[in-house]
């Protein structure tokens, strides 16, 4: 993985809702680029449209305008069966509300997105046992999310994240369920993985989570105000 | 894809809501219980005909006496009918090339030493043709011969069940003690399977517990007079290949004619019974069809009322999925497999519980149930499509989500 590789090239990104008759413009033209390896922060007040573009570069939603080239491959225009490929190979969730599926064991949570890839069963359980490693939860594989605490099942919703080795991992509000001293933790464990190569953005309003990422991007009304970028 | 964990999990997800799913499942088990029970009520009925068929002989015509009162009787007798009567076989047999074999029988009420009153010997009075017409096969000595009915011998030959009951007094050389008179054992019949018949229209007559006499010899001695309807029955075959409807309608067209247009008695045609039997079949089956046709479309709608709620239910998990690679065809299979394998269960359910139907209802009200891989399948497969049917909609619902928005929701 070569240090200058472009992962997220987004050029004038608009996204607008309709609501009824009402025309809600979320992103007025947003302009993003991240490199392999970069630990990037969103921040914004609530309705700046940070979410809205966290889905979009997670391709979970599609740009009004604009274009969007993830790993090279411009996915403004493709199919929804496309995007949901890219979902499945490319890009890892980790969100404030944790969203683990409650009947399933931390392994099985950690393993479901090979439900939707080609890893044989073995492969699928071989895998997700080492990204429980990762977030240090070995011990806790077969308890159901139900029994652990909220760090605990934030560290399983990144290892289903790791699980199945992303290009980029998007986390959204991370730290907003849990007390700050489990979010220090959260937030030590995103600096580690960084450090091991992985691609971060984490959506959040906290300035101490801010303060860990190499660039932050401010966002409000649809718009990036300003970048900083750290060393 | 993995088949083996998305039916797992289709499990899971339905042993979360036991009750919602085994309630809203009902109506498939119910639909199942009434297709397999009523398919092996039907089966059943349909082998018992076939069997008594079997035994009275497609290419067969019974011509019975009917029980007329004595007004009825009366009036016969004023036309110069007396009923079957032997002349009536002999002008049959002249008249009919069609016919083979022809078999006239006269039940006769005696009072016989070693019956019992609940389950009283048959005493029928034949002619030698009788042997013939009905395949009895001989264990030990010899039928009744035309000797015997010339010459009124009193002799007699008994079904395997009398000789075996009588003992020592039902050998052959043995006496058989008869209202007053003594018959000489002639022969024992090899022992006949026998089936209990249902219809009333086809008696079929246990030969086991039969004693066979000369035709002619009952009538003498205590009554004298020659009573009315001198035979019970006439037993007819026609030749192979003939069309059996009409020689019946040429037998009851001379027989009204003998008995001076009086319709004493009644031409059965087992072809003709086993043709209307297969009409009420007929329309059995359709009546089934329909009740299970209806259950499933019931069941159908409680399963996609269900799928719905479980799928609003759902919508998160829906939405996390979609976020963590699942297409839409994913989602779509996930909640149709849910449906089918809830379908399928309650097939089971329904088969397990149709089976014991069966199984009572043939205990409880004697009816011969026979149940057939067929039946089962049908059941199966039926179950299964209803799911298919009724989940699809749901499911595809289910797919058409926003991940973006299933995930926002709460």
């Amino acid at each position: 993985m070569s240090s200058s590789e472009q992962i997220v090239e987004a050029r004038g990104i608009k996204k607008a809702y309709e609501m009824g008759t009402e025309r809600v413009e979320a992103l007025r033209g947003v302009d993003i680029s991240i490199q392999t390896g970069e630990f990037v922060g969103i921040m914004g007040s609530s309705g700046s449209g940070k979410s809205t573009l966290m889905h979009i570069l997670g391709c979970l939603e599609k740009a009004t305008e604009g274009t969007y080239l993830l790993g090279g491959q411009d996915i403004s225009r493709v199919s929804d069966h496309d995007l949901s490929l890219m979902r499945a190979n490319q890009i890892g969730f980790v969100f404030q509300t944790f969203n683990l599926i409650p009947q399933y064991s931390v392994l099985e949570n950690v393993a479901m997105p090979f439900l939707y890839r080609k890893e044989t069963r073995n492969e699928a359980g071989l895998l997700a046992e080492r990204a429980i490693e990762r977030v240090g939860l070995s011990a806790r594989c077969n308890h159901k999310p139900s029994e652990l605490s909220g760090g605990e099942m934030q560290r399983v919703a990144i290892a289903r994240a790791l699980a199945v080795d992303p290009l980029l991992i998007l986390a959204d509000e991370p730290t907003g369920n849990l007390d700050s001293e489990t979010s220090k933790s959260i937030i030590s464990l995103f600096s580690e993985l960084n450090k091991q190569g992985t691609t971060l953005i984490v959506v959040t309003h906290e300035k101490e989570v801010a303060s860990h990422c190499q660039t932050v991007y401010h966002l409000n009304d649809g718009r990036i105000v300003n970048d900083e970028e750290r060393t | 894809m993995k088949w083996s964990q998305v039916i797992l999990d289709a499990w899971r997800a339905l042993l979360r809501h036991r009750l919602r799913s085994l309630l809203s499942t009902l109506g498939i088990v119910f639909a199942v219980v009434a297709v397999v029970a009523m398919l092996a009520i039907a089966e059943g009925a349909k082998r018992e005909i076939l069997d008594q068929i079997d035994i009275l002989g497609t290419n067969s015509v019974i011509v019975r006496t009917l029980q007329l009162t004595e007004a009825q009787q009366a009036a016969a007798r004023r036309r110069l009918s007396h009923g079957l009567d032997l002349a009536d076989v002999t002008s049959l047999e002249r008249a009919i090339s069609a016919i083979s074999c022809i078999a006239p029988l006269k039940e006769v009420k005696a009072s016989l030493s070693a019956s019992t009153s609940q389950n009283p010997f048959e005493i029928l009075a034949i002619t030698a043709s009788y042997q013939s017409a009905k395949g009895l096969g001989i264990q030990q000595g010899r039928f009744i011969c035309n000797a015997d009915v010339t010459w009124k011998n009193l002799v007699c030959v008994l079904g395997h069940e009398v000789s075996r009951l009588l003992g020592n007094d039902g050998r052959v050389g043995g006496v058989l003690r008869l209202e007053n008179r003594a018959y000489h054992i002639v022969g024992i019949l090899q022992e006949r399977q026998w089936l209990r018949s249902k219809s009333s229209a086809l008696t079929v007559r246990n030969f086991n517990r039969a004693v066979f006499i000369p035709i002619g010899t009952e009538v003498m001695g205590a009554h004298g007079r020659k009573e009315f309807g001198e035979l019970s029955e006439i037993w007819i075959r026609i030749v192979r290949n003939t069309n059996v409807q009409a020689s019946a309608a040429a037998i009851k067209r001379i027989l009204i004619q003998r008995h001076g247009g009086v319709e004493d008695f009644q031409v059965i045609v087992p072809q003709e019974l086993l043709n209307q039997a297969q009409k009420t079949q007929r329309i059995f089956n359709i009546v089934l069809g329909c009740i299970a046709g209806i259950s499933l479309l019931v069941g159908g709608i409680g399963i996609m009322n269900t799928m719905l709620a479980s799928v609003a239910e759902r919508t998160k998990e829906i939405g996390i999925r979609r976020a963590i690679g699942a297409t839409r065809k994913h989602i779509v299979v996930q909640f149709l497999c849910e449906s089918i394998v809830l379908t399928i269960t309650g097939g089971c359910i329904g088969i397990i519980l149709g089976i014991g139907g069966a199984v009572i209802i043939s205990k409880v009200a004697e009816w011969r149930t026979v149940l057939t891989p067929w039946s089962i399948t049908t059941s199966i497969l039926m179950a299964g499509c209803v799911g298919l049917v009724s989940g699809l909609y749901p499911a595809v619902r289910a797919a058409r989500l926003d991940p973006a928005r299933a995930l926002r929701h709460e």
